[in-house]
């Protein structure tokens, strides 16, 4: 027997080994957030869109995140999903506390606010309503709009935050226009705030 | 000499795995939408199941659209190419039709606005053919999606549901 083969043998394997063992760590660790560390991902503010979503070239992180959290997502041609799970200052959106959502509209055919749990599901409400849309949103008489995420009614633009342990809010916006389609960066979105007093139930 | 060959075949492995991990979670994923989506009837492919818009007791998919109404036809190309036909909700109505590939890609997409009139067919085949898309894989997923504004809306919507088939034909 010839040790110094078989001390080779059993480095070699060894280093080998650790090396496969941290792809396979890093992938899982990569997926346990929802955002970051992605060449494909556009951050603006507290919202992130992938601007290769849905697409054949998108990398492997692109594919196995939206398989997660948003599987059967269209090709961004289509809709461009934005999302946030912390507001403006980098807080995570607590459902304990109340949210404000304020901006304008945005330049597509349709567009929609939607709430989501730490299952990516939606949150059950009285009101039966899940999103705040560009068809059912009240508008300021200067355009802008603005929307509470709270767990009781403040009986205007709301998205109920309900029993949920943690949430994601989503922006859609259905057939961008050219402009969006050719700089996501210059899309106006809105800003998150935490509300100091919280919504009264109506 | 041995180090510096276990270092490099040990960040190749590295990548490789890393690689296969995030591959196998796109492809394990879809699986389970195929098989949850093929349950909502009897499970048989190359079928439409019209859905209602979703609320907070869905589970078929995650993150689903509460303003949209789906419909999805799990396809499986083994035996044939698959035609897709029906005819879309009057104009006002969003409405599109995409196809995903096995591993969760959107390769193909249709709306509304780019067809010329209410009637549509499209084939998809394996493969490459002039006037066919060709689908990435064997199986996939085709999802139909139109907008649900108010309740009044559902009739339309149901009619148009209605009129879509999905159906292998012998290539």
């Amino acid at each position: 027997m010839n040790w110094d083969v078989a001390i080779g043998a059993v480095i070699f394997l060894a280093l080998a080994l650790a090396g496969a063992t941290a792809g396979i760590l890093l992938a899982r660790y990569r997926l346990r957030s929802t955002v970051g560390d992605n060449p494909d991902e556009i951050q603006i503010g507290a919202w992130t869109t992938n601007k290769l979503a849905g697409s054949s070239s998108a990398n492997a992180l692109t594919r196995a995140r939206i398989a997660i959290h948003g599987i059967l997502a269209m090709h961004r041609k289509e809709t461009i999903y934005f999302f946030a799970a912390k507001d403006d200052l980098g807080n995570a959106l607590d459902p304990e506390r109340d949210w404000e959502i304020k901006g304008g509209a945005f330049d597509c055919r349709w567009w929609s606010f939607t709430l989501y749990d730490e299952e990516y599901q939606l949150i059950e409400s009285l009101s039966r309503r899940y999103s705040v849309h560009s068809d059912n949103v009240q508008l300021s008489p200067d355009g802008s709009y603005r929307i509470v995420i709270s767990r009781g009614n403040p009986d205007t633009n709301w998205l109920a935050s309900g029993m949920a342990r943690r949430l994601m809010l989503t922006i859609r916006l259905y057939n961008p226009s050219q402009a969006v389609l050719d700089d996501v960066r210059s899309v106006a979105l809105p800003s998150i705030r935490q509300l100091e007093i919280r919504q009264e139930a109506a | 000499m041995i180090i510096l060959a276990g270092l490099l075949s040990g960040i190749l492995l590295g990548f490789i795995a890393y690689r296969v991990s995030l591959d196998r979670v796109a492809v394990r994923l879809m699986d389970g939408a195929e098989k949850r989506l093929l349950a909502v009837r009897d499970g048989r492919l190359n079928m439409f199941r019209h859905g209602r818009a979703p609320t907070h007791t869905s589970r078929q998919v995650v993150m689903p659209s509460p303003d949209l109404v789906y419909s999805s036809c799990v396809y499986d190309l083994a035996a044939g190419d698959l035609v897709i036909a029906g005819e879309m909700p009057p104009a006002g109505y969003y409405w599109s039709l995409c196809l995903y590939a096995h591993n969760t890609d959107n390769y193909f997409v249709l709306n509304d606005r780019e067809l010329p009139e209410r009637r549509f067919s499209i084939t998809v085949s394996r493969k490459a053919r002039n006037g066919v898309i060709q689908s990435p894989t064997r199986t996939g997923i085709a999802l139909i999606r139109m907008i649900q504004r108010r309740q009044d809306d559902l009739p339309v919507i149901q009619a148009a549901q209605q009129s879509v088939s999905c159906g292998v034909v012998k290539a």
